[in-house]
């Protein structure tokens, strides 16, 4: 019977890795029986996610699935964070256990569960590069969106308790210790016989700086100021993060990692989860929560306190940027205008 | 002899229209030593008898030339720089000479208030002359340091000598008078009735948003101008319009309060007892202005503001950047 693995990915979770990894590493994982979704991005595997959730017997999804189990295909494997999301609703798990069982698939369900609280901090800044937010840190932490996604019990309990549908968990650590879809892999339960995947990255992605974090913020801030989310949307105007980044980079802006956590707030998210962690690690391990909640010092930014040469140059920059954009004298493709200059 | 800010400010606004009113019930308040464009709109400017006690000491002749021609029982000099002129023996002695030389008995009058409301108001003095950037809590230790705030340490040269000459009128008393009638309450004149009523329009500062921009303006300031100092020719003149501007565009209207309760119980350890020393000394009982601990910090963070305003900080900074920057040059 073919297995179809299912990788919830919760955003970011995993920071992009797995994903990075099973692409990567497509042919090697063919070869070992594994079948990934068609193309490459997390956008068209999101699409062929969201085919098989719902119910629906006869979706692209579902037939691509279908299509795989007659051909024989030992694994189907479909990694993506909008999977997360909707396995936390009973009324979808028992979709997709209806679905298999019409398609005559087994189905396991693999999450890569990491400590809020440096997880936070990294979504944090993701979100932040990615325009998606210009709330404070304090804010984010506190009313996390979606909050369920962040407490593992609530977000999981409905497919524990689905007959037909596996769960496996991965502690975050283990995506470090052996690459990341390396580890998803192995908690599959995939015997690969292939060598090491050449494109599994090991290791967390950086954590930007403090102040890049701020200068995003401030970008942000001024864009929506000017109507520019409406006038050349999200996407495009992220390569002004991106020109952001590079300055910073090219500037020595920050000699640290953002850690948004002060020690008052820390605890009441450590407080506020721990029980729930313990919960989960019960169930799907049958040991103690094995990551602890990450420390730091408070690495914010607070743009009057910044060495003054440095201020001067994220203010000049960031407002060569807008008003660039806002006089239309830059261009929102070409990575090398020199509009923030 | 002055005391905070407001409180020299109130008098200065209010003893231009109380003249007639004090003339009439005998008090002098003399035009010999006295400086201040009085102009029809700017009645208060500056009205203050600092001359008598500047490095030439110049008026005192005439100050006594019309005291002697005046039937006045009462002559009532306002003088805010004495509380700092005093802190040199020989010049406070100087003055104190030339006073009892001109009147039978020489009352000393200051206002005295809780440190934190003071020091906070001195923070934002600071901040809009860009002579700051830092939040005050995270400046406190350097405030704390300044002998200015402790009135024990001020104010004992004028009083140890001789209690009687020196009163203090504790600032919720202060404010719930007429300010000159308050002053004069308090040496022993008892006019608070007679004097016309007067609205005493409140000094422009910074509210939360202005803080803000006036921090990173300041930080700014200091790699857009190399070698940038507050003193410099020019910049004053620049923070003025910077004040108006934070006006216009609504940032002085609300009440900033940087002080944590957390930062505020420390400075208090600082203040307390020295408090409660000089209350003893002065009105022979415990100190009983109350500190406003637990008045909700009102510092705002300037990447936490609404997108609107952000944008006008930023603008704001960069375009007065430019402006202190010219006046600086035209001024040197």
């Amino acid at each position: 019977m073919t297995r179809l693995v299912l990788h919830a990915g919760a955003e970011y979770a995993d920071e992009g890795a797995v994903h990075q990894g099973l692409t990567a590493s497509r042919a090697q994982l063919a070869k070992a029986g594994v079948l990934l979704p068609p193309g490459s991005s997390p956008v068209e595997w999101r699409d062929t996610a969201q085919g098989l959730m719902g119910g629906s017997a006869t979706t692209p999804a579902t037939d691509w699935l279908r299509a795989a189990t007659n051909a024989g295909q030992p694994v189907v494997l479909v990694s993506s964070d909008v999977l997360a999301d909707a396995l936390s609703s009973p009324e979808e798990v028992t979709a997709l256990a209806a679905v298999s069982g019409r398609v005559g698939v087994d189905v396991r369900v693999v999450v890569v569960v990491r400590e809020q609280v440096g997880y936070l901090n990294s979504l944090y800044c993701k979100r932040v590069l990615g325009l998606d937010t210009a709330r404070s840190f304090a804010e984010f932490a506190t009313e996390p969106v979606p909050a369920h996604r962040f407490d593992y019990a609530a977000s999981f309990g409905a497919v524990a308790d689905t007959d037909g549908v596996d769960l496996v968990a991965v502690p975050y650590p283990d995506l470090q210790s052996c690459g990341a879809a390396e580890a998803v892999l192995r908690a599959a339960g995939i015997d690969k016989t292939e060598p090491d995947l050449a494109g599994d990255r090991a290791g967390p992605a950086p954590v930007p700086g403090p102040v890049l974090i701020g200068a995003t913020r401030l970008l942000h801030k001024r864009l929506r100021r000017l109507g520019m989310f409406h006038e050349h949307g999200k996407p495009r105007l992220r390569t002004l993060v991106d020109r952001l980044a590079q300055r910073a980079a090219q500037r020595s802006w920050d000699t640290t990692a953002f850690w948004g956590w002060d020690a008052g707030l820390r605890r009441a998210v450590a407080e506020e989860y721990g029980a729930s962690n313990e919960l989960f690690a019960e169930f799907v391990w049958g040991t103690p929560w094995p990551e602890p909640f990450s420390t730091g010092r408070p690495q914010r930014t607070d743009l009057a306190d910044l060495e003054p040469a440095v201020l001067h140059d994220v203010l000049r920059f960031v407002d060569g940027l807008v008003e660039g954009l806002s006089r239309g004298s830059l261009d929102l493709s070409d990575q090398k205008a020199s509009g923030g200059s | 002899m002055g005391g905070s800010r407001d409180v020299v400010a109130a008098v200065q606004h209010s003893l231009p229209g109380s003249i007639r009113a004090l003339t009439e019930h005998g008090v002098l308040v003399p035009k010999s030593g006295r400086s201040g464009n009085q102009t029809a709109g700017n009645q208060a400017a500056g009205f203050s008898h600092h001359p008598l006690v500047g490095r030439s000491g110049a008026g005192w002749g005439a100050l006594h030339a019309e005291v002697r021609a005046s039937d006045a029982e009462t002559v009532l000099l306002v003088i805010p720089s004495l509380l700092r002129i005093g802190r040199s023996t020989a010049r406070r002695v100087q003055v104190l000479r030339q006073l009892s030389s001109l009147a039978e008995a020489v009352r000393l009058v200051s206002v005295v208030g809780e440190q934190l409301s003071t020091i906070n108001d001195f923070y934002l003095s600071r901040v809009a002359t860009w002579r700051i950037s830092r939040r005050l809590d995270a400046s406190v230790s350097r405030l704390l340091d300044n002998e200015a705030f402790v009135h024990e340490t001020l104010l004992r040269p004028w009083y140890e000598q001789d209690p009687a000459r020196y009163v203090a009128v504790p600032t919720p008393v202060f404010a719930a008078h007429h300010p000159v009638g308050a002053v004069l309450s308090a040496a022993g004149v008892d006019l608070d009735g007679a004097l016309p009523r007067v609205v005493i329009p409140d000094l422009p500062k910074l509210g939360s948003v202005g803080v803000e921009a006036n921090r990173l303006l300041a930080t700014y300031l200091r790699a857009e101008i190399p070698g940038f100092r507050a003193d410099d020719e020019g910049v004053a003149a620049a923070s003025l319009s910077g004040l108006s501007r934070a006006q216009k565009l609504g940032w002085c209207s609300d009440r900033f309060w940087g002080w944590t309760p957390v930062a505020a119980e420390k400075a208090l350890d600082r203040f307390d007892a020295s408090n409660q020393r000089f209350a003893n000394a002065i009105w022979g009982t415990a100190w009983t202005v109350p500190y406003p601990v637990e008045r909700p910090c009102t510092q705002a963070e300037f990447l936490d503001l609404d997108f609107p305003v952000v944008d006008q900080v930023q603008r704001y900074v960069m375009s007065m950047a430019d402006k202190v920057s010219r006046e600086r040059k035209a001024a040197t």
